[in-house]
C-alpha cells in the first residue's frame, strides 16, 4: 500500500463492528455503541455473522410455514446445488427476531429477556428494534457474511427487517485495517 | 436572548437515545443555527459536551428547567 493511502488512528473514522452472538445483552450493546458512534460522525460498519443473524431476522411464529419449508427464492448469496433438507431443521429451532433472543445468563427459559426490556422500557432505554431502525437512520451500513446466509437458508431479500450488503471475509479484513475501532460481540 | 430555530425533547429517554435525537436534529440544520436541547438522563449533559466536543459545535448555555431537567442550546 503506497505510504499516502496508509490510515493511521488520528486519520481513520470509520469503525466495525461485529455481532457473532444471538444474545440479547450483547446484541443491545453492540447496537448502542454502533449508534453512539455514528451519531458522533464516525462511518460505521456493522457485520452480523452466524447467531448474530437472529438479530436482523423478521419473527415468525413457531407453526408458519416460512419457519419450517427453505426458501425457494434463492436470493444473494444463495447456492441452490448444495442445499439439503436438514437446513430446514436449524431454521426451524434457531431463534429469530429482535424479540425472541436470548440472554446470555439469568436466561430462565425466556424469562430474564422478558424482564429485562420490561426493566429497559421502564428505564427509557431502547429496545433492539428500535436500535436498528435508528442506525439505518443515521447511515449505518449493515454488511452479513455470505457463507453464513447459505448454511443458514437465508432469504436476504424478504426474511431480513433492513437490506444488508452479503460479503466474505475479505471485505471484512478491508474494513478492519482501515478502521480505528474493531470490536467483536 | 438568543433566537432558538429549533428545539427537541428527550425527557425519559436514557443513553444512547439523547445523543441519537441530537445527531439527527444537528443534521438537518444550518451552520450558526440555535438548538435547544430538553432532556432529564443523569449523563445527559455529559452526552451533550462530548457530542458539540466532536462536531465543533458551541454550547451557549446549560440552565437547570427544573429539579431533574436539563436545557441545553448549542449553536450549530
Amino acid at each position: 500500500m503506497p505510504e499516502n493511502n496508509v490510515v493511521t488512528f488520528e486519520t481513520s473514522n470509520k469503525a466495525t463492528i461485529l455481532l457473532l452472538s444471538g444474545e440479547l445483552d450483547k446484541a443491545i450493546v453492540a447496537l448502542e455503541v454502533a449508534c453512539g458512534m455514528a451519531a458522533m460522525g464516525t462511518q460505521v460498519n456493522l457485520w452480523f455473522i452466524f447467531l448474530g443473524l437472529n438479530v436482523l431476522k423478521k419473527p415468525t411464529g413457531f407453526f408458519s410455514r416460512k419457519r419450517w419449508l427453505l426458501s425457494k427464492n434463492f436470493s444473494p448469496g444463495r447456492n441452490p446445488e448444495t442445499d439439503v433438507g436438514l437446513q430446514a431443521v436449524i431454521k426451524a429451532f434457531n431463534h429469530d427476531g429482535p424479540d425472541q433472543l436470548p440472554l446470555s445468563q439469568l436466561n430462565y427459559f425466556g424469562l430474564g429477556p422478558r424482564l429485562l426490556n420490561y426493566l429497559m422500557k421502564k428505564k427509557g432505554s431502547p429496545s433492539v428494534l428500535k436500535l436498528i431502525n435508528d442506525a439505518r437512520e443515521l447511515g449505518v451500513c449493515f454488511k452479513i457474511c455470505q457463507p453464513c446466509v447459505d448454511v443458514l437458508a437465508l432469504d436476504v431479500k424478504n426474511d431480513l427487517i433492513v437490506d444488508a450488503e452479503v460479503s466474505g471475509v475479505s471485505s471484512y479484513v478491508l474494513d478492519t485495517r482501515t478502521s480505528y475501532y474493531n470490536a467483536v460481540f | 436572548m438568543s433566537v432558538v430555530h429549533a428545539s427537541i425533547t428527550v425527557t425519559g429517554k436514557c443513553c444512547p437515545l439523547p445523543l441519537i435525537e441530537l445527531a439527527k436534529a444537528a443534521k438537518n440544520m444550518r451552520p450558526g443555527e440555535i438548538l435547544k436541547i430538553t432532556g432529564d438522563d443523569p449523563i445527559f449533559e455529559i452526552s451533550v459536551r462530548d457530542y458539540c466536543a466532536s462536531q465543533n459545535l458551541e454550547i451557549i448555555s446549560v440552565t437547570n428547567e427544573n429539579s431533574s431537567q436539563v436545557g441545553i442550546l448549542i449553536r450549530c
